[in-house]
């Protein structure tokens, strides 16, 4: 199963997505950043689940974003060996 | 098909370059969320719009509210919503207690909304809350409380419980009370901390600021020297960031740097702990404010 790439709650208020710091293909390390999000107190940086591959993004620069919502996925490096 | 985002809704525009945050990995925030939940329990977290919430509910830590979540006052800088207050739950004090013992938590904060309705101010309900806690986990215990319009017998009551740490927010200084804190009196506040440590010299009295909401250099100097005056031991500085468009809107953002300056200022005037930054709140990372500093008493 790859893994999903969430966003989590941030406490309500309008969040939106700013950039993605990689691109569908690229490897990712757990922890890394992955996705910055931008609220009205402050800028998140979401960091990568896991080990892998970025395989697909389902939110894009200025989307508005929810809690769970389903950002991208990442087939993690075990599952590809 | 995806809907089209709420735009006078979304954050228009960029942030300075600190005031970012990397979010924890994992889902351990879902844990905590699903907790308050199920015991019903309010937070500060949350109807404050804190920036922390995914950090410390990831680190399985909430400061929680109690008395409701409608307050009595109409505070400029402050989310949580006015109006008719709520009747208070009388069950309130064993959920908070289960939740502080399912979180495993060993030092649990608890504030409430500004309850100007009831005759104690809701003194009695936090007594409550500080034994339950501290009957169910043994955990310390600090109270982030309202002013109770300075009516020195329900800070007895609260002071009564014995709580380890007791926090009462000035939030600013004096010239912008009136925009910030709407009913709050600067000299009540810094009457109720000096009253505290007067009562129990071996409660830890804390106090905490926002600043970037217009004033001073020099006014904060002269509120920090109240403080200490007033026996104070644990100060925090933090940003202050309007939760909607409607609040007061941020005068200036300050730099970390500047936050270090200022914090190095305050640590001459003799506070136990000073903690400052932009996202420095009273509650974050509590614990780690209070434990080097346990058997200390820089009023002795």
């Amino acid at each position: 199963m790859p893994k999903p790439i969430q966003m989590p709650d941030l406490g309500g208020g309008p969040v939106r997505l700013s950039i993605w710091y990689a691109e569908p293909g690229e490897r990712v390390l757990e922890g890394e950043r992955l996705v910055e999000v931008l609220t009205d107190r402050a800028t998140f940086e979401i960091v990568a689940p896991a080990t892998g591959t970025l395989t697909e993004k389902y939110a894009f620069p200025n989307d508005p974003l929810q809690p769970g919502q389903l950002l991208g996925l990442i087939l993690e490096d075990t599952l590809l060996s | 098909m995806r809907s089209l985002p709420l735009l006078a809704e979304a954050p228009q525009r960029r942030l300075p370059d600190w005031l970012k945050k990397p979010l924890p990995r994992g889902n351990e925030d879902f844990f905590t969320h699903r907790l308050l939940a199920e015991l019903r329990l309010e937070t500060v977290c949350v109807n404050a719009r804190c920036p922390n919430q995914a950090e410390c509910w990831s680190r399985r830590t909430a400061t929680f509210m109690i008395l409701g979540n409608v307050c009595t006052r109409p505070c400029g800088f402050c989310s949580v919503p006015r109006g008719e207050p709520l009747e208070i739950e009388n069950d309130e004090p064993e959920r908070l207690a289960e939740a502080a013992y399912r979180l495993r938590l060993k030092h649990v904060v608890i504030t409430s909304v500004t309850r100007d309705d009831l005759p104690d101010g809701g003194a009695e309900h936090f007594r409550r809350c500080i034994l339950a806690v501290r009957q169910r986990t043994g955990a310390a215990v600090e109270v982030l409380t309202p002013d109770f319009l300075g009516d020195r017998s329900a800070l007895d009551t609260v002071i009564s419980a014995r709580p380890e740490v007791f926090n009462h927010n000035l939030e600013t200084v004096p010239r912008l009370y009136r925009r910030v804190r709407g009913r709050a009196d600067y000299q009540r506040s810094l009457d109720l901390l000096a009253y505290v440590k007067q009562q129990d010299r071996t409660i830890i009295t804390k106090t905490g600021l926002m600043l970037g909401l217009g004033e001073t250099l020099d006014e904060l100097l002269d509120v920090l020297a109240d403080v200490r005056a007033a026996g104070c031991d644990i100060l925090t500085l933090g940003q202050y960031l309007a939760p909607t468009l409607k609040h007061i809107p941020v005068a200036r953002y300050v730099p970390p740097e500047e936050f270090d300056r200022i914090a190095a200022n305050a640590r001459r005037f003799g506070f136990l702990q000073v903690v400052a930054g932009p996202f420095v709140r009273s509650s974050y990372h509590a614990d780690e404010m209070v434990r080097p500093h346990a058997q200390t008493d820089p009023n002795a």
